[in-house]
């Protein structure tokens, strides 16, 4: 199930608040956990048992290390081991399917591809689950000795499917200590209808533009430009929608989860790009992967070692085919670059091209990120840099339908806008109500778009 | 929760926050109760298509998630103000400067939706192809017409867009179909001919021979390829003015309306083509037959088009008495060729129409069985590009 679907906001959200706000303090979580479950089997009812399984073994793996606390080989072994197995469910779910392919592209075999369907956020809750265990092998948080508030942190549907990735260490104490007031209601509400304008009127419509130029192949200059661009919003505003959304969620029921975005387009150099963006993962790499193998407190060698490691991880991460990790080490290479020397050329120029290096190297990554077949992310590069006809019809076609959108699209994404809006809200009575009469009109719209999904005209056969 | 304390909470709050999410909360009640409540529509003529039907809970159900897709469709099909909402979103998107909706370029295949052209013309975007299914459709037809040795015509229809290309908006991409024309074109030899519509079909010759809010050739274009069909086989056609083209009252919205629903279309008449030389035709569908051409009771529903031999069936036999010249006339066909059909009933003394998609017999044999003597294919090329009928041509 997703956030911005009739489902969930008209049958799944009103049944799941009832719920929640009838029952006395101690079933709470025990309601989110089964709603969860319920959120989570929608779409993939079997693989419910796959995430069970994980709590289940990584409950009892929580309990395990406690127990060895004073044995620091116990411990260690223990966890090595439940890392293992969380780790190498992910690699079966997600990447088999890539391995087997590469396996036969390379030897010429025919080794049958595995056809597993992924499970959906299972690189989400793995995560999750790593973050507990280590958490708690280090000490900074105690071991969950409920299962049921063990199930919801890691099945709590707000950031179930696609984060935020929230560290145990974040959530431990409201699982057992939160409150619901009304502000923090009103709060999410607000912020669960920004997300779903982001996703709904921004990201969706955003969409068509690069799935179109990716159908019609072979982009002139113009058209690769628009294509890049459009995806670049589309990727934002649909990611950072969804977080929003998230965000909210949890307000609503009183929790408090990490943000996720920070304006990631506006930075001035591709570090604070990945500063900026999904933040949460960037912690956790940071947390569980840099920070151990060495961060920056070592040789250089090793620290170029170190982010090369991270930023291919990351990248992989994103996806089974090899384009992310092509992209992922793309962005160690920009920022092992930044780190030895560009960030001090970088500091010398104009703060204009500063943003202009650092948003165009991030419209190039992902045209690498969009196209999973790496030629043609190749190609419409060559073409954004003049290796192509400047313009066509689809090229200028576009421009004029979709310049509002990408102008709008643009606008959204700097700080300009939160300022202008939150200047309007807090300016008196008249710009508190033209605030919300827009707001409200941003809801009727996005409701027009998600009904529009519904209607499906048959039209093949019976016409 | 005291009422003290919750007046003490309220007043923390933003008071433009509790707005928006009363507002939200707001809509989601009176959705919820519109779903309950309401009556239901059992079918929705825009769409075509049955609307889901209260759910049923079933163990299997749940496990291939067959009850979870029924809720879903369930609650989008019975939403409260629809059809408003939907006309709404089409204004929205108009206004922001799209022309082009109801596209889905991640589906396989690609739909591109439909232009909104210039003089209250809807058009079909065309893409280009990607499948093998055109290459496939078109080898089997050809394929079929030599095995069957008989004089075949092969008659491709381009869509209006294709033939309007000045009425699509400002350097709007199209795909043009003169590709599969020419591809077609190739197979011409021995029994085979290969007729061009292009130039007759255009804007240019001053006509519009299509319709504004529907993906099929108006009645004039069906005439006007029922004209070029015959004149191939050497047999005059019948003047136009030997028919009446008498108008369906109701205003007809078509399929290219149904994909992008604004309430400021214009719709278009269907005009139904008398033959005013009193002949009797007959057509046999099944085991069932009617006297005329015409069904009636698609008069007053949404699809009139279908008011053409009451749509596609697998198999329709139209019989003319009147013509004595023996000629049995094969047609494989989509949609195209039913409005063609009351031109070219005066000319045969029996046509048998077969849509393949429909159709699971032996053609080969229902060619020797009914003694055919000629045989054409009538295909848009749109359905020749997206829909296969390859398989059913092979010869068993």
């Amino acid at each position: 199930m997703i956030f911005s679907s009739l489902i969930f906001m008209f049958v799944f959200l009103p049944a799941v608040l009832i719920l929640y706000y009838l029952v006395p303090r101690k079933y709470k979580n025990l309601c989110l956990f089964l709603f969860s479950l319920v959120f989570y089997a929608w779409g993939e009812p079997v693989y419910v048992f796959l995430m069970l399984f994980t709590i289940a073994f990584d409950y009892l793996a929580g309990h395990l290390i406690t127990k060895y606390r004073e044995n620091t080989v116990k411990a260690r072994t223990v966890l090595v081991i439940s890392i293992c197995i969380n780790l190498l469910l992910l690699g079966y779910f997600k990447y088999s399917g890539l391995l087997v392919d590469t396996f036969n592209s390379f030897t010429g075999l025919a080794v049958p591809v595995p056809d597993v369907v992924l499970p959906i956020g299972i690189s989400f809750y793995t995560f999750e689950s790593l973050s507990y265990m280590i958490d708690i092998y280090r000490g900074e948080a105690p071991a969950q000795r409920n299962i049921i508030d063990f199930g919801t942190y890691i099945s709590f549907f707000p950031h179930l499917v696609a984060g935020p990735i929230v560290r145990y260490e974040d959530l431990a104490a409201q699982l057992q200590n939160r409150t619901e007031t009304f502000e923090k209601f009103t709060v999410g509400g607000k912020r669960f209808m920004v997300g779903l304008f982001k996703k709904l009127l921004l990201a969706n419509n955003l969409a068509i533009l690069a799935d179109k130029v990716q159908y019609m192949g072979n982009p002139s200059t113009l058209t690769a430009w628009l294509g890049a661009l459009a995806f670049t919003f589309q990727i934002y505003f649909d990611f950072s929608g969804y977080s929003d959304m998230a965000i909210g969620l949890a307000n609503m029921f009183g929790f408090n989860i990490p943000e996720n975005f920070n304006y990631p387009y506006i930075s001035l150099s591709v570090s604070e790009f990945w500063r900026r963006w999904h933040i949460t993962l960037g912690t956790w790499f940071r947390e569980y992967v840099y920070i151990p193998l060495g961060g920056n407190r070592c040789s250089k060698i090793k620290n170029v070692r170190n982010l090369a490691i991270v930023w291919v991880l990351t990248g992989v991460w994103h996806g089974a085919s090899w384009n992310f990790a092509m992209w992922g080490a793309y962005y160690a290479v920009l920022i092992i670059c930044e780190k030895l020397f560009l960030q001090k050329w970088l500091d010398k120029i104009p703060v204009f091209f500063q943003w202009l290096y650092s948003f165009l190297l991030s419209v190039i990554g992902w045209v690498f990120f969009s196209y999973l077949d790496i030629h043609k992310a190749f190609g419409v590069v060559a073409a954004m840099f003049g290796f192509a006809n400047g313009t066509d019809n689809l090229g200028i076609y576009s421009l004029i339908t979709y310049a509002p959108l990408l102008i709008v699209a643009a606008f959204c994404s700097s700080t300009l806008f939160e300022k202008l809006t939150e200047k309007l809200r807090k300016s008196g009575t008249v710009g508190k109500v033209i605030w919300s009469a827009g707001f409200a009109c941003l809801f009727i719209v996005s409701l027009t778009f998600l009904v529009n999904n519904t209607y499906n005209p048959f039209l093949y056969f019976r016409f | 929760m005291n009422l003290n304390k919750l007046k003490e909470n309220i007043k923390k709050c933003e008071i433009e926050y509790l707005v928006v999410t009363a507002i939200l909360f707001l809509t989601v009640l009176v959705g919820i109760l519109f779903l309950i409540f309401a009556p239901k529509q059992d079918f929705s003529e825009d769409e075509n298509r049955v609307l889901e039907s209260t759910p049923k809970i079933t163990v299997q159900g749940i496990e291939d998630g067959s009850f979870m897709k029924s809720i879903e469709n369930y609650v989008g099909d019975h939403f409260m103000f629809r059809k408003n909402f939907v006309t709404l979103n089409t204004r929205v998107q108009l206004l922001c400067g799209k022309r082009d909706l109801g596209s889905n370029y991640s589906h396989i295949p690609a739909e591109g939706g439909v232009y909104f052209g210039d003089k209250n013309h809807i058009y079909e975007v065309l893409l280009p192809n990607k499948t093998d299914v055109f290459s496939r459709n078109v080898e089997a037809i050809t394929r079929f017409a030599e095995e069957i040795k008989i004089p075949f015509y092969f008659m491709p229809v381009p869509s209006g867009t294709q033939e309007q290309q000045e009425n699509l908006p400002f350097s709007a991409p199209s795909h043009n179909q003169r590709e599969e024309f020419d591809a077609i074109k190739s197979k011409e030899k021995g029994n085979i001919k290969v007729i061009d519509l292009f130039d007759t079909l255009n804007i240019k010759t001053g006509n519009d021979y299509y319709y504004k809010t529907d993906h099929h050739w108006n009645t004039y274009g069906a005439y006007e390829g029922y004209k070029a069909l015959v004149e191939q086989m050497n047999i005059s056609p019948a003047p136009k003015e030997d028919f009446e083209f008498k108008p369906i009252k109701e205003p007809f919205y078509g399929t290219l309306y149904s994909k992008a629903v604004y309430d400021k279309q214009e719709p278009d008449t269907v005009y139904l083509p008398y033959y005013k030389k009193q002949a009797v035709v007959t057509q046999q569908t099944g085991k069932k037959k009617w006297e005329g051409l015409f069904w009636k009771e698609y008069f007053t529903k949404k699809d009139k088009y279908s008011s053409f031999l009451g749509g596609n069936h697998s198999v329709d036999v139209v019989k003319n008495e009147d013509v004595k010249n023996n000629k049995k006339l094969l047609i494989i066909k989509d949609s195209y060729a039913n409005s063609m059909i009351p031109f070219l009933a005066t000319d045969f003394s029996e046509i048998h129409i077969i849509d393949l998609r429909y159709y699971n017999q032996n053609i080969y044999e229902y060619v020797k069985d009914n003694k055919i003597t000629d045989a054409a294919a009538v295909y848009s090329i749109k359905q020749l590009c997206d829909v296969s009928v390859a398989n059913k041509l092979r010869i068993r």
